[in-house]
């Protein structure tokens, strides 16, 4: 389930490969965190950890352009991007900063259901796991019941098209970038606080993000959707049933398996 | 005269449209085989068949003998069936010298395919191009090197998708002039071409196209009278 | 890519003649591995347009290895180097089959995943992969500085050699035509997979090797070795030493890991300043360092026959 945010931010990037969400993610994590510690209030933190981690995206978007640089400068661009985020966080915060989690009234284990099921549920996971769910509605109903979503999927299947009908390609892909960046900074709002943050941590989500990009399918959301919820499953099979350690390699075994036998994903369509 | 190319009931469908409906036609060893047709006829869907790069749904294709559909384009590549492609594929980054190198490379070694590339540039007139880069060519120059890239590795069968495309009256002269000169040599070739008249004067059988399958065969003058080539060209250029 | 920009790497030897040396010799020891990584990223990157986002783990496995080697079974230093490229040549085999079969978005995604695969496994393992903490006690290349230096040096020279070579080889050319149009490869008789796993293993090979004499001469390796720092930096450092020059990445890395000491900066301001040039270098118009040969020399062609 916690997966099924991590897709979402990959998505947007249908049109162009953004290697820096790990490093926004982990910027935003941090930067939540500075903002608790310096106390200027829970949502304040969050709202304000989340919109830088948009406007960064929207910035790096902006410069990296695959169409006006080439896809290959894109990539590298945002590589180095990546770099350099994780160097200022780094600089900022010291290499292995195992710091601890935001404790904060969200912390401990939700009673009700504990003594309903007898499994102790996180209030955290609870949050991420409603609000993951509520921006996946969100994101479809945008996706397929507005204009704005309209035009993304018709650039989605072909670009040259959806300009003669007067989708604005520019203006769409600004909006992406911005859409995948919140979606970015809310995964690493909802996730980080449960563990520690490190300047690697971004990674690891990036590459179970793209895991499960690349098992459902590049540019299609509903693909990634199943294959989010279908990864996770069969992680946390994984995870309960045969040990924990095994459980991280799960997302890219499937993403290998889906390689071999199926390499456009499940519903994808690579340009 | 054997068939060096032998192509039958090749059908073929893309996304629910049947691009090719069962394609026959045949190539005679050593002969110039013009292919015509209208805009969206398969010709060009039928050379990807042909060279490997699309897989027929059904039908096959026989080269020298041999069964040829569901073989990599490499393979077929080194049977000995060479292409050009309509839009040009040249290398840019690498020198005029250096594109014919890559495909000496796939037959010869070292010093004999260094060699082989330099005789066909002095063949194709482009010795003192050798180290240019394609940007820095013509159009006419640039369609003469992928043309003597596909022939430097001395191809049994030369398949050429509008080799004159873009070119000016002069230009299409010395590409064409080149084309002769393998011909002359012995090279069998397979053309898709739009100038029609052009083609028509030289080459030894024309193969018409229209909707995926194959409307009449045989030789310039007859086709040209073929009442359903007049028809198809109606309302465009009579061949 | 001319020979001539080899070159500037025969001035290094003459390094250890200056008063700072001993203070630097491991930096310029890492400085040099760093170089022969980068450039062995480039054969596979600069060629074919294939960005192996995790090259660190080839050096990480190389470094492994020989660590492995020498400690627990007390192999010799020509025995580790060994096995470290066989090592790497199988893993490149095994990694570059599969993976270099699709495109390259996706197998720069499924590189990335390589070094967390290594980490996990050092976790995973703590008592045979020293965890955390690393290997300790490997058989040292010399113990002093100065023959390490050279030792590492002639190593260096030696790689870039020969992966210079191989770019401007035949094959090199025929990996070039790949990154460009893989189809008119095809079309022309050549089996794309083929060279690029090759241009892989390679690739994995040399960076093995580093790898391995990292360990062998600083006598100890640590799960750091595989950091996606490493991995990035190397891409950084090979775009910002112009792609498919062998030569360029090279100095770029071997200058990027002087910065530090040659600034007075650490580490990580280092990576900083680095990406921060590379991006506005991106962004810019292509004018790294050798583009700017390159196009010079175009421009002096494009003049043909002025008899």
């Amino acid at each position: 389930m916690m997966l099924g945010i991590g897709f979402n931010f990959m998505y947007t990037t249908s049109q162009f490969l953004n290697f820096a969400y790990g490093s926004i993610y982990t910027l935003v994590a941090y930067l939540a965190y500075y903002f608790l510690r310096i106390s200027i209030g829970v949502w304040f933190s969050y709202l304000l950890a989340m919109t830088i981690g948009v406007l960064l995206s929207i910035l790096i978007y902006h410069f990296a352009q695959p169409q006006r640089i080439g896809s290959l400068r894109s990539a590298a661009f945002t590589i180095a991007s990546a770099l350099l985020i994780e160097g200022i966080v780094e600089e900022f915060f010291g290499e292995n900063y195992y710091s601890f989690p935001l404790k904060s009234y969200l912390a401990g284990y939700n009673r009700i259901l504990y003594h309903t099921i007898g499994v102790p549920v996180q209030n955290q996971t609870l949050l991420a796991a409603s609000l993951s769910s509520a921006t996946l509605l969100g994101v479809w109903f945008l996706l397929y019941r507005t204009k704005l979503g309209y035009g993304f999927r018709a650039l989605a299947l072909d670009e040259s098209q959806a300009e003669l009908v007067g989708v604005n390609a520019k203006l769409m892909g600004f909006i992406s970038a911005a859409v995948g960046g919140s979606l970015v900074s809310e995964a690493s709002l909802l996730l980080s606080p449960s563990g520690v943050l490190y300047p690697d941590m971004g990674w690891v989500p990036l590459i179970e993000a793209f895991g499960v990009v690349i098992v459902g399918g590049l540019g299609s959301l509903r693909g990634t959707v199943i294959a989010a919820l279908g990864v996770s499953l069969v992680y946390e099979v994984v995870f309960y049933l045969v040990s924990p350690v095994y459980s991280a390699l799960v997302p890219l075994a499937l993403a290998a398996l889906t390689i071999a036998l199926r390499p456009n994903g499940l519903y994808g369509r690579l340009k | 005269m054997p068939s060096i190319l032998e192509v039958r009931e090749v059908k073929k469908k893309f996304n629910g449209l049947m691009v090719l409906k069962g394609v026959t036609m045949s190539v005679e060893a050593g002969k110039i085989v013009g292919l015509i047709g209208p805009n969206g006829a398969g010709k060009t869907t039928l050379f990807n068949v042909i060279s490997g790069f699309v897989r027929p749904d059904s039908g096959s294709v026989v080269f020298s003998g041999r069964e040829i559909v569901g073989l990599a384009p490499e393979e077929i590549s080194r049977l000995g069936v060479r292409r050009t492609f309509q839009l040009l594929k040249l290398w840019e980054k690498l020198t005029v010298e250096q594109n014919i190198l890559v495909s000496a490379l796939s037959v010869y070694q070292g010093e004999s395919a260094r060699r082989e590339v330099r005789t066909t540039l002095l063949e194709f007139g482009l010795a003192g191009k050798a180290s240019l880069y394609p940007t820095q060519l013509s159009q006419g120059e640039r369609r003469l090197v992928e043309l003597a890239r596909a022939v430097v590795a001395k191809p049994v069968l030369l398949l050429l998708d509008e080799p004159l495309a873009g070119l000016s009256e002069g230009e299409a002269e010395s590409v064409f002039e080149a084309i002769r000169r393998l011909h002359v040599r012995g090279s069998t070739m397979l053309i898709v071409e739009h100038r029609v008249k052009v083609l028509m004067r030289n080459v030894d059988r024309v193969v018409v196209m229209d909707q995926g399958v194959v409307i009449a065969q045989g030789n310039p003058a007859d086709v040209v009278a073929d009442p359903k080539v007049i028809e198809v060209y109606l309302g465009g250029t009579p061949p | 890519m001319k020979w001539y920009t080899l070159f500037p790497a025969l001035t290094l030897f003459a390094l250890p003649m200056f008063p700072f040396f001993d203070i630097y010799s491991s930096t310029l020891d890492l400085a040099l591995l760093f170089g022969v990584l980068t450039a062995s990223w480039d054969v596979l990157a600069g060629f074919t347009n294939y960005f192996n986002l995790g090259q660190a783990f080839m050096f990480g496995l190389g470094a492994y290895t020989s660590a492995l080697l020498s400690v627990d079974w007390g192999a010799t230093i020509p025995e580790t180097m060994a096995a470290s490229t066989l090592v790497s040549a199988i893993m490149g085999l095994l990694i570059g089959i599969p993976s270099l079969r699709i495109k390259g978005p996706y197998f720069s995604i499924f590189t990335l995943s390589l070094p967390l695969l290594f980490e996990q496994l050092t976790f995973i393992f703590p008592n045979q992969l020293g965890g955390e903490r690393g290997i300790f006690g490997v058989h040292k290349l010399s113990h002093s500085l100065i023959g390490s230096y050279y030792a590492t040096l002639v190593f260096a020279l030696a790689s870039l050699l020969v992966l210079y070579v191989i770019g401007a080889s035949g094959t090199g050319l025929i990996l070039k035509a790949l990154g460009e149009d893989e189809d008119a490869v095809r079309a022309n008789g050549l089996n794309p997979t083929t060279y690029k796993i090759f241009g892989f293993v390679i690739s994995s090979v040399f960076a093995g090797l580093s790898g391995s004499v990292y360990a062998n001469v600083f006598g100890f390796v640590e799960p750091m070795l595989f950091s996606y720092s490493v991995s990035l930096s190397v891409v950084v450092m090979g775009v910002l030493g112009g792609l498919g020059t062998i030569a360029g990445p090279f100095y770029a890395a071997f200058l990027v890991e002087l910065l530090p000491p040659a600034l007075g900066v650490g580490q990580t301001e280092a990576t900083i300043i680095m990406t921060i040039v590379v991006m506005i270098l991106l962004i810019r118009n292509p004018s790294r360092l050798h583009r700017i040969i390159r196009t010079e020399k175009v421009k002096v062609e494009a003049h043909p026959t002025k008899r």
